[in-house]
């Protein structure tokens, strides 16, 4: 297959000295990136854009490439240790990576996280050499029809979040939906919920509600018993045990391949397929009540997903020349100022660039786990700083990140807002989790609908007519259905209390 | 005595305007980030501010289609220190459209100078068997409402210029369906999804010289630089379709003038620049230079021709 | 119970919101030509919080939540101080510069939680306020007031 020749004198390229100190380069500010609050790959990818200004291309696009695979990493790191995401997609990755940090297992956290990015990056990266054509095409038949079912979907396996109480996860899904919906009304152009505040135009906005909801609530959680320890056991081992090896090895795997093809389909975001791998773990574990508790494999699937989502949303970007998010079209800016067109053509008129690229990101996944393995003993340790300046440190480092988003003092105050909704919903014990997921989908999800019902004319059996949202609305239904069984099987087991 | 007050103010202001700037001055994008306003603004600032003799911080402000941005312009003080890209007609769209309620009016802002104008254009997919402007609107007219024509936004430029080819041809009409931003429009027609695209030719003329995509017309009266084999609307006999997005700086109302034509001159200046020029070629921005007056009337044209077609807009049954 | 309390004000609060949102949401237009309108989806996703609202009131009231919750106890003085510190700061941020800000809310938020080591204090509320500044201004160019 001349892809493997292309791909091998690729490799010869990208391990020249100038390009794998781009990819260097790319992965440690990509790491830094996804751990400072706020920036994001987004943001930090644009302003690295005038840097680019001055290097070849090729360079430039590995080095791009890799800040943003980097900060996925990078956004790990703050989630295991202070509970804060360094960015949207490791959200997923607090509810079992900080408890394992409570618990003095931050090592073995991160330490899984590395790895299982590098397989799923690795895997990724794999997969765009040999198939990514057909299925980049495949990719293309989803539409907003098929994003909507596909969102859905992904809202129905809230319900496998639901812990005890399955009204009050439901009930947490509905607000988030609810404050999803604040701003500016994607079809008609009409202010929702906004009192005026041209600032809410946009709707709450993602980073600012989860940094107040797992970020600050929990410094306030913390603050409160004043003898508590950020964590509470003996830093035990930076590595994970045989058992928890074990049980992420399917966690990996399971990941990898949800990542990798929520990547294909451009316009799904990183957070869905971090949140479905937790998800599908916990249904498929013998004891779902770890999770939230510090499973291990809490961490590896949401983490092992991320990483090759992010790889494998490289895919429509190359093939397709489509970009797959805000941060890809960043990326694709940059081709585009060297002159170049991303896609189909691109693979011809300029082979070796682009499998310079692709070499490229198994390189990276190599540097980056090279790079973050050793470093983890260090992240573990600097939680055995006095609690206070931790507390301190991650409220400074939460009022950056809210500010540093659109240089408003507004996110900073939605934050504190929901800091304080965040504290007294966990002192309750009501699940965060669901209310996040729909705040991420509910904005995608409503403008699917209404963009398919423009599609259909108000027709809604266009949901049911396309085969494969018909599909997707069908799993969704039996996921429902199961759930209720359970439900009522479980209810009564326990003996007929209702 | 008249002579010697004019004399002073005269001269005060002068003496205003050339100690102005006396530090940096802050350009405000209104839209995230790596977009293409993003792109050409930093462009431009990093040569501008060697001539202003201060540097030139690109801010980005985005948020509600530039809403968040412009309403913070418009509440700026007029010293000169804050100016910002205005993006035509996206700016006139949202004052015109009541329930943005928008906390300014087409007075809030003095244009100074145009960067960019983009035309619009319709394309399709590359197999398509739409092979010309007619094809398209025989289909349109044949059934009408059933050929779906994606935008880049509601009451976008691309909104606009449908409603603009609708008028011109009577009895065609689209089932517009709006996505946000040009990358999900590219999605849905190259998916197969949405049958036709009204967009800019900036975001599409690479894909249109491959062959990925195929251009049925440009709205302008010249055929564009880097796609000249599309025909223009006049040329196709459609002399009303104009339409383009442009982009350029202003700054807030009461800005006094001499500090006005300073930051004037430094943008004029820099946008003549042969690596200004060649970046933007680079990025497929197509120029159009149009300096105070000039473009003070594009802007109160645009307007008028804006409120129009955004009232059309919102009356329209969308069946 | 304290818990029962709780929950109960908790979700009284809670249908106030999904109250308000299902009553704004009739202001504007639930149907118009086009299928489904502004206030379409956030009517209906409130009726359909108010009824999982009062299910839960239901349950909580007859002691049967169906899981256990924390005892809820409060120890609020550290807590409000904390956050009447971020407040203030906050509110400040623009007015009186990043710097300054971070420069007095974190020795107060160290002194607050018991840190009486004056010099580690100083030194963390230096890199806090005037560090991070030049490295978030400075090098990564990303604007703090």
């Amino acid at each position: 297959m001349e892809g493997l020749q292309y791909l091998a004198s690729g490799f010869a390229s990208a391990l020249t000295p100038a390009n794998l100190a781009f990819a260097l380069a790319g992965c440690v500010l990509g790491t830094l990136i996804g751990v400072l609050p706020g920036l994001g790959p987004a943001a930090g990818t644009a302003i690295l854009i005038p840097l680019t200004f001055t290097l070849d291309a090729t360079g430039a696009i590995i080095m791009l490439a890799a800040i943003y695979y980097g900060a996925m990493y990078g956004g790990t790191i703050t989630s295991v240790l202070i509970n804060v995401p360094g960015e949207a997609a490791s959200v997923v990755t607090c509810l079992d990576g900080y408890q394992m940090a409570r618990q003095g297992r931050a090592g073995a956290a991160l330490g899984i996280a590395a790895i299982g990015s590098f397989v799923g990056g690795v895997f990724a990266a794999a997969a765009l050499v040999m198939v990514a054509p057909p299925l980049a095409r495949f990719a293309l038949s989803f539409g907003p029809p098929e994003f909507f079912a596909l969102m859905f979907l992904g809202l129905c396996l809230v319900t496998g979040l639901a812990g005890q109480s399955l009204a009050a996860a439901l009930l947490m899904t509905v607000l988030g939906l609810l404050l999803a919906l604040i701003g500016i009304d994607p079809v008609r152009g009409a202010p929702r919920f906004t009192f005026g505040i041209p600032e809410l135009y946009d709707g709450l906005g993602f980073v600012p509600v989860v940094m107040g909801l797992f970020g600050v609530a929990e410094i306030l959680l913390v603050v409160e018993a004043p003898f508590r320890r950020l964590v509470e056991t003996k830093l035990s081992g930076l590595w994970p045990s045989a058992e928890e090896w074990k049980r992420s090895g399917g966690a990996i795997g399971r990941g990898t391949a949800i990542g990798f093809f929520l990547g294909l389909i451009p316009g799904v975001g990183a957070v869905i397929p971090t949140f479905m791998a937790y998800i599908l773990e916990k249904r498929l574990s013998k004891h779902p009540e770890r999770f939230g508790t510090g499973a291990i494999e809490g961490v590896a699937a949401p983490e092992t997903a991320n990483n090759a989502y992010a790889n494998a949303s490289m895919i429509p970007l190359l093939v397709l020349g489509v970009p797959s998010s805000p941060t890809i079209a960043i990326l694709m800016g940059a081709f585009i100022i060297n002159g170049l067109t991303p896609g189909p053509f691109l693979f011809k008129e300029r082979p070796d660039l682009v499998w310079t690229v692709i070499a490229s990101f198994f390189v990276g996944n190599v540097i980056l786990l090279v790079l973050n393995l050793p470093l983890v003993g260090l992240w573990a340790r600097l939680l055995r700083l006095p609690y206070q300046y931790l507390c301190a440190g991650t409220l400074l480092f939460c009022i950056v990140g809210a500010y540093s988003l659109k240089g408003t003092l507004f996110d900073v105050g939605v934050m504190l807002v929901f800091g304080i909704i965040g504290y007294l919903l966990r002192k309750l014990g009501f699940p965060l989790a669901p209310a996040v997921l729909a705040l991420i989908l509910g904005p995608f999800m409503e403008k699917s609908l209404r963009t398919s019902l423009e599609m259909s004319a108000g027709d809604f059996g266009i949901f049911v007519t396309r085969p494969i949202s018909a599909a997707l609305l069908a799993c969704a239904a039996l996921i429902l259905a199961v759930s209720a069984l359970r439900l009522a099987a479980l209810k009564s087991i326990r003996g007929g209390g209702s | 005595m008249k002579n010697v007050l004019f004399l002073l103010a005269f001269s005060t202001g002068l003496a205003f305007a050339q100690a102005f700037p006396t530090k940096p001055v802050q350009l405000m994008v209104a839209y995230p980030a790596g977009g293409s306003t993003d792109i050409a603004a930093r462009i431009v600032a990093a040569i501008a501010e060697k001539d202003l003799g201060q540097s030139i911080v690109v801010l980005n402000k985005g948020g509600a289609g530039g809403q968040v941005g412009w309403t913070e312009m418009s509440r700026a003080k007029p010293d000169g220190y804050y100016i910002g890209f205005i993006n035509l007609p996206a700016l006139n769209t949202v004052i015109l459209d009541p329930d943005r309620k928008a906390a300014f009016s087409v007075d809030a802002f003095v244009p100074v100078i145009n960067q960019v104008l983009d035309p619009g254009i319709i394309w399709v997919k590359g197999d398509s068997p739409y092979k010309t402007l007619k094809d398209l609107l025989d289909a349109a007219k044949k059934n009408p409402s059933k050929i779906s024509a994606a935008t880049t936004g509601i009451l976008s430029d691309d909104h606009l210029a449908i409603l603009m080819m609708e008028e011109a041809a009577p009895g065609a009409l689209f089932r517009i369906v709006h996505f946000d931003g040009g990358a999900p429009v590219m999605t849905a027609v190259m998916g197969g999804h949405i049958e036709c695209a009204f967009d800019n030719v900036g975001s599409v003329f690479r894909r249109i010289r491959t062959g990925e995509l195929r251009a049925l017309a440009v709205m302008d009266t010249q055929r564009s630089p880097f796609i000249p084999d599309v025909p223009t609307m006049k040329e196709l006999g459609y002399p009303t379709v104009i339409s383009s997005s442009t982009r350029g700086i202003a700054v807030p109302k009461g800005t006094p003038q001499p500090v006005v034509k300073r930051l004037e001159l430094s943008l004029k200046k820099a946008m003549d620049d042969p690596e200004h020029l060649k970046k933007m070629e680079e990025a497929g921005l197509q120029l159009r230079i149009m300096v105070g007056e000039e473009y003070a009337k594009y802007y109160r044209e645009l307007h008028t021709k804006a409120a129009k077609y955004t009232e059309w807009a919102r009356s329209r049954p969308h069946k | 119970m304290p818990q029962t309390r709780g929950w109960q004000a908790a979700l009284a609060v809670l249908l106030a919101v999904f109250a308000f949102f299902a009553f704004e949401s009739l202001r504007l237009s639930l149907r118009d030509a086009l299928g489904p309108g502004p206030g379409f989806f956030p009517f209906w996703l409130s009726v359909a919080g108010g009824f999982l609202g009062v299910v839960l009131f239901v349950q909580v009231s007859r002691g049967r939540m169906g899981f256990e919750t924390p005892t809820l106890t409060f120890e609020l003085r550290p807590v409000a101080l904390v956050l009447a510190g971020l407040v203030v700061a906050t509110a400040f941020l623009e007015a009186i510069g990043f710097r300054l800000a971070m420069l007095l809310l974190l020795p107060y938020l160290l002194f607050v939680l018991g840190v009486r080591n004056w010099l580690a204090m100083g030194l963390f509320s230096l890199a806090g306020s005037f560090g991070v500044y030049h490295v978030f201004s400075g090098l990564l160019k990303v604007p703090l007031p």
